[in-house]
């Protein structure tokens, strides 16, 4: 059974090129491009991802509102989740780490890189 | 006469007529032609990528392979996953760009006498981060304010010799020009971590410079790492006194970023700025001295919050001394009968109401 990543970004390039790198990988990828969609497909499913990529800057709520959703709920403590951010401030990360996320990426960013980032994570 | 103005009017109708109808015409070709792009772009992706996950990808040849509309469509892609993609990936889009001429056609638009042809140009060379000589730069940008930017974007992405002060310096070519949001975050970026160049810039043209000129570049100096240079810090002392209250308070912000040392302070006559006629240099002096902090700039702001002739100037001292974990001024009680403990009290009763607003509670306002 493959593994189920959802990845969370409105920006339709990027997805796309996500969305193929880790096919590649025979990852099996959902995208969702708006915050408050992620947060309803998470909640009418029984069964969440194996991992999450997440970008920060999304219509509806934001990276950073959806992680602090998740802290309020205990069944999303496991979900492994790499930010995508494309500001890479210090202050981002600092908040992305403090609200659960496990790594993160810049853009502009490396597929590959992810890619990599990502099989880490899983193990 | 009737007939004539019959005639012009069958003309004038006409002509709009005809107008009307190329310009449908030309907006359906576009929609079509668009929506081919469209298509053709989702068939290319899986193809792209699939050669981008190649060891040794043979990029003439493919490109080579397409139609003049796959060829257009390829270019766009090229151009949209340069500004997203790094590593690996990255490197062979370079080289597709080669293979397909993108590097040499870019520098051969430098060359063009129109801007938007040499403006694409820069835009390419910037995405493809390849230099180009300052003299055929300047050459090919100063004569406007977009290329210019964009040239000194390109200088900022590709570096080398002496790139952060001739971007600089053409960013700022015209002293009556203001900046494009895409100059000012050059211009930021350039200089953030050293910004000699532009210190250099506006202490030796910068009293030349238009007024909105000169408040973009101090907004800018504000946010970057500034050495802590006597002749740069005397010369923004010089602008407090500028006849523009917009410089004086831009000139006080570039200060309150410097942070509170005495080798600031000492250009910044506190006593005279509390004095300033304007309310806007008053409010950002607050806000410099809830920056410094100490227990002299408490003392300004306190007696801010009872002599401001301003409300809002009052409320901001009121609210910085708050913010800093200071309290407001308080009454002496034993002050003999006068306006002035009436007047104190007044001002220092109002600033607390604006501090402690009443709040709704379940049960109504408390």
């Amino acid at each position: 059974m493959s593994t189920a990543v959802l990845v969370v970004e409105d920006d339709e390039q990027i997805s796309e090129v996500l969305t193929y790198r880790l096919e590649l990988d025979d990852y099996e990828v959902v995208v969702i491009e708006d915050g408050e969609d992620c947060w309803e497909y998470l909640e009418s499913t029984d069964e969440l991802p194996d991992a999450m990529l997440l970008d920060i800057m999304l219509p509806g709520i934001d990276g950073f509102g959806l992680l602090r959703r998740f802290e309020t709920d205990e069944r999303y403590d496991d979900l492994p989740i790499i930010l995508i951010t494309g500001r890479g401030l210090e202050d981002d990360v600092v908040e992305g780490f403090t609200l659960g996320a496990d790594d993160y990426v810049v853009k502009p960013f490396s597929p590959s890189e992810v890619a990599v980032r990502l099989d880490r994570l899983l193990q | 006469m009737t007939t004539w103005l019959g005639d012009v009017g069958i003309a004038i109708v006409g002509g709009c007529l005809l107008v009307a109808s190329i310009t449908f015409l030309v907006a359906v070709i576009r929609y079509s032609i668009d929506g081919r792009r469209e298509t053709i772009r989702h068939e290319l992706v899986p193809d792209l990528f699939a050669q981008l996950e190649r060891s040794t990808p043979d990029w003439e040849r493919w490109y080579e392979t397409h139609s003049r509309l796959e060829r257009y469509v390829i270019r766009q892609m090229i151009a949209q996953y340069l500004r997203k993609l790094r590593g690996s990936e990255r490197e062979q889009l370079l080289e597709l760009a080669t293979a397909a001429g993108i590097d040499d056609r870019a520098v051969r638009s430098l060359e063009s006498w129109r801007t938007t042809t040499r403006l694409r140009g820069l835009i390419w060379l910037t995405l493809l981060e390849q230099p180009v000589s300052v003299d055929r730069l300047r050459a090919a940008s100063v004569g406007h304010s977009t290329t210019r930017a964009a040239a000194a974007r390109l200088l900022l992405v590709c570096g080398g010799p002496n790139a952060t002060e001739e971007a600089t310096s053409l960013l700022l070519w015209r002293n009556d020009e203001r900046l494009s949001v895409f100059a000012l975050d050059t211009l930021y970026r350039l200089n953030q971590t050293d910004a000699s160049a532009l210190t250099s810039k506006l202490t030796a043209e910068g009293e030349q410079w238009d007024e909105a000129l000169l408040l973009q570049c101090l907004l800018v100096l504000g946010h970057c790492r500034l050495e802590r240079r006597p002749a740069l810090f005397e010369w923004l002392g010089a602008l407090l006194e500028h006849d523009s209250p917009a410089v004086r308070a831009a000139t006080l912000s570039t200060f309150e970023r410097q942070g509170w040392q005495p080798s600031v302070r000492q250009y910044v006559d506190v006593e005279r700025i509390l004095s300033d006629p304007d309310p806007g240099v008053r409010l950002t002096c607050y806000a410099l001295l809830g920056r410094w902090g100490d227990s002299t700039s408490i003392e300004w702001l306190q007696y801010a919050v009872v002599t401001d002739p301003n409300d809002r100037c009052r409320v901001t001292a009121a609210r910085t001394l708050d913010r800093i974990g200071a309290s407001l001024p308080t009454i002496d009680a034993d002050a003999g009968e006068s306006e002035a403990p009436a007047h104190f009290a007044a001002a220092i009763a109002w600033a607390n109401a604006e501090l402690n607003p009443p709040r709704r509670g379940a049960a109504g306002w408390s």
